[in-house]
């Protein structure tokens, strides 16, 4: 099921947890593919996918540097010549909240806005130009479901986690604004808001030590990176400005298309 | 005795627009106002206020720097004892289209983001701790109606996913905080308007704006101008929502719509809401059917019902 000869792709957060997990999928699809992360160890993930067959490349760099930014797509412009997919993945998670000390909350600030927000904004912007030329090109922002919680949940991310809800807010914005800036251009921008799965991340949250029952509940990163597989397989004509959930304890699966609404009737 | 007499409200961005508006009603109910803006015009403003009668505290600043939010937050407690009532209206609105140059658009993620965004948090970090010790309070973010769409059509222009981004990221603020300070009676609320008749829309109608096409050397003509909100009617509402009391919801105020709270919606509703609008697929977004305008006009709902 090699459908992505051909085409390159660039994961960041790559190094670990579900960015190591896109990677995988799409190496297993034929897709030569880029990765990057500020842990050095992304440069050993990459070369572990080459036994896929692809040209598989890591790049330490901070996705909230500008600076690094541009070196890793100027990289795999100059080393594979074009940009077909981008996954913007790479995320940090604190704790906090409205009533933290304001100097807490300004390092907080930098560190969540700085990876979570601004490096998927850079990213985008780097990439959209390339994808512009190529005439198209696929783009997965990664937000998290406290964004587009599932039914019966009834509120974000709680009262301990504003400025990561901020990031991840923001982080739809860019995607509902790219998407529609770019829709005629063939490039697809979409948004997945999921909710736990088991990560590099998620176990440190639970101190990696998860109990057995709340390890169960986890969804599984294969089956989240299959997903993002198939909205990749939807090609060109697929869904865009899309914001998908992706929910514990629900079918993890792309939704059919929903019909346009009706246009309200005028007063 | 007045409504909000004895009470203390801060306006960030006060100058002119919405922010001014504000200032005025708060005022006019009897609440002391402290106000700053990075334009001088905000002394003016504060010297009418106080002609009326009110206590009014004025500072002149860049929202952006965290030292004189400090100070001018220690200030308006000193002077008037307490803080009530914070309103995070100073925003800056940049055309940032996706083809921009790389050194622009770095430039503009922060000159966006930092106002939109960081300040609104650091003013609520700062005035929180007042808050609790009066007992309770009000937070009101000042967001857009495009995170709260009444058509389909009228959102997310694109070519500010700056703007926008930073509107949706206000999201996060209220819903957390409204949360975190839910048992400490403080509420905080977005006002979700569309377009309003001020500094910051009638500009884009002007030589060189993006909507120049549509307006002349003035601005916008008045039968445009016809179908903008008035500042004042919004700042009603404000004091709406503080009588309400209802906490954690994105208010829609939209132009050509009674401009009324709505029923409380529980928090499920308004999760799904979102939800809902954010899972519409975009390629179902058509141009708007009203507009002889030779490019789509995103976010002008200009004087159109739209139920
Ligand atoms: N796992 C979950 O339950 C869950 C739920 C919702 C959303 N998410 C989101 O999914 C994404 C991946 O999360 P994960 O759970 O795999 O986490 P993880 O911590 O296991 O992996 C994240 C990776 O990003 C890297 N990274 C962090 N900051 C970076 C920076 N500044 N520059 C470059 N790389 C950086 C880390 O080193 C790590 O390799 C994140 O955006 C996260 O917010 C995860
Ligand atoms: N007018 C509209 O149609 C409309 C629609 C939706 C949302 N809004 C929002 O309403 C709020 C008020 O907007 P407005 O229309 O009155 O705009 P405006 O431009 O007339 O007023 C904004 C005020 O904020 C001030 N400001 C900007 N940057 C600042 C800084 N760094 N430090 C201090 N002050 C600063 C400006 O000087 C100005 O006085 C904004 O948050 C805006 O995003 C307006």
């Amino acid at each position: 099921m090699a459908r992505l000869q051909g085409q390159v792709a660039l994961v960041t957060g790559a190094a670990v947890g579900l960015g190591r997990g896109y990677a995988e999928a799409l190496a297993r699809a034929g897709c030569d593919v880029v990765l990057c992360d500020i842990r050095p160890e992304v440069v050993d993930t990459a070369a572990a996918l080459r036994r896929h067959g692809v040209r598989a490349e890591g790049y330490v760099a901070d996705v909230a540097n500008p600076e690094d930014v541009r070196r890793v797509v100027d990289g795999v412009l100059t080393g594979f010549g074009r940009i077909d997919i981008l996954i913007a993945n790479a995320g940090t998670w604190r704790g906090g909240g409205a009533k933290d000390d304001l100097d807490k909350s300004l390092k907080d600030y930098e560190v969540l806005i700085g990876t979570n927000l601004k490096g998927v904004y850079l990213f985008g912007r780097a990439v959209i130009p390339v994808m512009l030329a190529q005439g198209g090109g696929q783009i997965i922002n990664i937000a998290t479901d406290h964004v587009h919680t599932h039914p019966g949940r009834p509120t974000a991310g709680g009262s301990g986690m504003d400025l990561y809800d901020i990031s991840k807010w923001g982080v739809l914005g860019l995607t509902l604004t790219w998407a529609k800036a770019l829709a005629d251009h063939h490039i697809r921008v979409n948004s997945f808001s999921m909710g736990a799965t088991d990560s590099h991340m998620l176990r440190g949250f639970h101190n990696n030590a998860p109990s057995p029952e709340e390890e169960a509940r986890w969804m599984k990163p294969e089956a989240v990176c299959d997903l993002a597989m198939q909205l990749i397989a939807e090609g060109p004509a697929g869904r865009t400005g899309e914001n998908i959930g992706v929910w514990v304890g629900f079918e993890i699966e792309l939704k059919p298309v929903p019909a346009a609404k009706p246009e309200p009737a005028a007063a | 005795m007045a409504y909000l007499s004895g009470k203390t409200a801060i306006v960030t961005g006060a100058a002119q627009g919405l922010g001014q508006a504000f200032a005025e009603r708060l005022a006019a109910e009897g609440a002391a106002v402290a106000i700053c803006d990075i334009q001088p015009g905000v002394m003016a403003v504060g010297s009418a206020i106080a002609a009326t009668g009110a206590d009014v505290l004025c500072q002149t600043f860049d929202i952006t720097d965290v030292s004189a939010c400090r100070s001018f937050v220690a200030a308006t407690t000193a002077r008037f004892g307490r803080l009530d009532i914070l309103v995070n209206n100073a925003a800056v609105w940049r055309s940032t289209p996706v083809t921009d140059p790389w050194d622009k658009a770095l430039a503009d993620f922060d000159a966006v983001m930092d106002v939109n965004v960081k300040a609104a948090m650091v003013m609520c970090r700062l005035a929180v701790p007042h808050m609790i010790a009066a007992g309770g309070g009000d937070i009101v973010n000042i967001s857009t109606d495009y995170v709260l769409p009444k058509r389909r059509d009228g959102v997310n222009a694109p070519d500010t996913d700056l703007y926008n981004a930073s509107k949706w990221a206000l999201n996060g603020l209220t819903d957390g905080g409204a949360q975190a300070l839910a048992p400490h009676n403080i509420r905080m609320n977005s006002l979700c308007m569309g377009p309003t008749d001020t500094e910051m829309l009638r500009a884009l109608f002007r030589p060189g704006g993006k909507l120049a096409h549509l307006g002349g050397p003035d601005g916008p003509p008045p039968e445009v101008i016809a179908g903008f909100m008035d500042p004042a009617d919004i700042a009603g509402l404000l004091i709406d929502l503080m009588k309400d009391g209802r906490t954690g919801e994105n208010i829609g105020i939209w132009a050509g719509q009674t401009i009324e709270l709505g029923p409380r919606k529980r928090w499920d509703v308004r999760m799904r809401e979102r939800a809902d609008f954010t899972g519409q697929p975009l390629r179902d977004f058509g141009p708007p059917p009203w507009s002889d305008a030779p490019e789509p006009v995103w976010s002008l709902a200009v004087g159109q019902p739209t139920e």
